[in-house]
């Protein structure tokens, strides 16, 4: 009796052991796949833009943004602006960023699978693009504005189609608001066709018609893919993503170099 | 004897008559030499006419040449040393106007403003002189040509019709360059038109949405 006793009490240990395993091997299957997230950011972007001459604007941009779920990032652009056609402006640009995040960066160096920190990770990031504005009203108070840009990632060799579409309106002379949709199309780098989404809504104060300050509100989507490398260990697939809702203030200024 | 009396003395009115011009629309407070004026008044020669809040003046000189003075707005009319001149000189103290040269009219048209002298080849612009800031000069052509000379220009500078500049004390006339808010002045200047009232705020130069970039 003692014998069965002793027996059965083995045989379920066992089985209780390999339903733990079994489990914890099923969690581990969870673990190794990132998961939707929700964070409330902040953001400051202070943005000078130089008349250097009568068709040429050089942009000086700094950006912080703390984040709740990534890293918290920043960056800074070197710009130039060139008005070839009426409305119409050609953008070359030079950008360092740190804290930015791709598909790669979900991985387990050591066991657990997890997003890398990039906070003091440089990536420079070239651009070419393009800005197009349209008056909608006689009195020019309202106008439409698309730009976009062509983004190389020389950290990753990723590029980017980036497309924004905004609305201008001037309240009055001192008063302007802006409300503007920007996409991110990856190029041959990941599975969705858009992979960040956002839109902002921001008013300009103007103290000078040189200087400007206001708060702007963004709510973003951004999303993650699986990377190949991570394909290629787990043989799954993923699509994830980051709902973020941002709140800051944009500081602007606007000397004038060329008379 | 008498005839030539007659005549010097034609001559001699003659030319401030081309100087001078009459009042054909006035709206609220409209003074010259701090008197109130009425239609028809005229205005001649070392006298200043002031414009007050909301309030408009357009005059016609006997040469054709026609003036609207907007609200807040001094402007004088020099005296010429040619007593045989047929040239109108405005001295534009403050505010701002809309000048336009007839095209037939013999003499020049000069409009000073500051140590900034704009010298008219034909035919309409704006002046705003001490609006946005004191010291500075905001002038556009709505047809014509004007050459422009002020105290930081080694040469006159020439505004062509749909341009403007910008000249802030002491310093350099600004290129000529398209202005798109100047479309929004109230450019007519015949007393015919019912609304002359000029709404268009120099202030909204500063924020021309189509030049300026915000992100």
């Amino acid at each position: 009796m003692t014998c069965l006793k002793k027996t059965t009490i083995k045989y379920f240990k066992n089985l209780s052991f390999a339903f733990t395993f079994l489990g914890s091997g099923h969690s581990f299957a969870v673990d190794n796949i990132p998961k939707d997230t929700k964070s409330f950011n902040q953001e400051f972007n202070t943005n000078i833009f130089a008349q250097v001459s009568s068709r040429g604007q050089v942009l000086l941009r700094a950006q912080a943004q703390n984040n709740e779920e990534l890293d918290d990032n920043r960056s800074f652009r070197l710009e130039y602006r060139h008005k070839f056609l009426k409305n119409t402006k050609a953008l070359l640009s030079y950008e360092q960023a740190f804290g930015l995040r791709h598909n790669e960066d979900w991985d387990n160096p050591q066991v657990t699978w997890r997003w890398n920190p990039t906070y003091h990770r440089r990536e420079q990031i070239y651009g070419l693009g393009f800005q197009y504005k349209k008056a909608i009203d006689k009195k020019r108070r309202q106008a439409l504005k698309i730009r976009t840009r062509l983004l190389l990632n020389t950290f990753n060799d990723q590029q980017d189609l980036s497309l924004t579409l905004g609305y201008i309106y001037a309240l009055n002379t001192k008063n302007l608001c802006l409300v503007q949709s920007r996409f991110n199309f990856p190029v041959s780098y990941a599975r969705q066709t858009v992979n960040y989404y956002s839109l902002y809504l921001g008013h300009l104060y103007f103290f000078t018609k040189t200087l400007s300050l206001g708060p702007q509100v963004k709510y973003t989507v951004q999303k993650w893919t699986e990377s190949l490398s991570f394909k290629a260990r787990t043989a799954k697939t993923y699509e994830v993503e980051n709902q973020i809702l941002s709140v800051g203030l944009a500081l602007n200024y606007y000397p004038k170099i060329f008379n | 004897m008498a005839i030539k009396v007659l005549i010097s003395l034609f001559l001699l009115f003659s030319h401030s008559l081309f100087a001078s011009g009459r009042i054909l629309v006035k709206k609220g407070s409209v003074t010259i030499d701090d008197k109130a004026v009425s239609k028809k008044s005229r205005f001649t020669s070392g006298q200043t006419l002031k414009v007050g809040k909301k309030s408009l003046a357009v005059l016609r000189f006997e040469n054709g040449n026609t003036l609207k003075v907007n609200e807040e707005t001094s402007i004088s009319l020099e005296t010429s040393k040619n007593k045989d001149s047929k040239d109108n000189v405005f001295k534009l103290l403050r505010g701002s106007s809309f000048f336009k040269k007839n095209k037939k009219a013999s003499g020049k048209m000069t409009v000073k403003a500051s140590s900034v002298s704009m010298g008219v080849r034909g035919t309409t612009f704006f002046v705003s002189y001490g609006v946005e800031k004191p010291e500075d000069i905001y002038m556009c052509v709505n047809s014509g040509v004007v050459a422009v000379e002020g105290s930081g220009d080694k040469n006159e500078v020439l505004v062509k019709e749909g341009e403007g500049v910008v000249i802030s004390k002491g310093k350099k006339t600004s290129n000529p360059k398209f202005l798109p808010w100047t479309k929004n002045l109230n450019w007519k200047l015949s007393p015919k038109e019912k609304d002359l009232i000029n709404k268009a705020n120099i202030e909204e130069s500063y924020n021309d949405m189509l030049e300026k970039d915000y992100d």
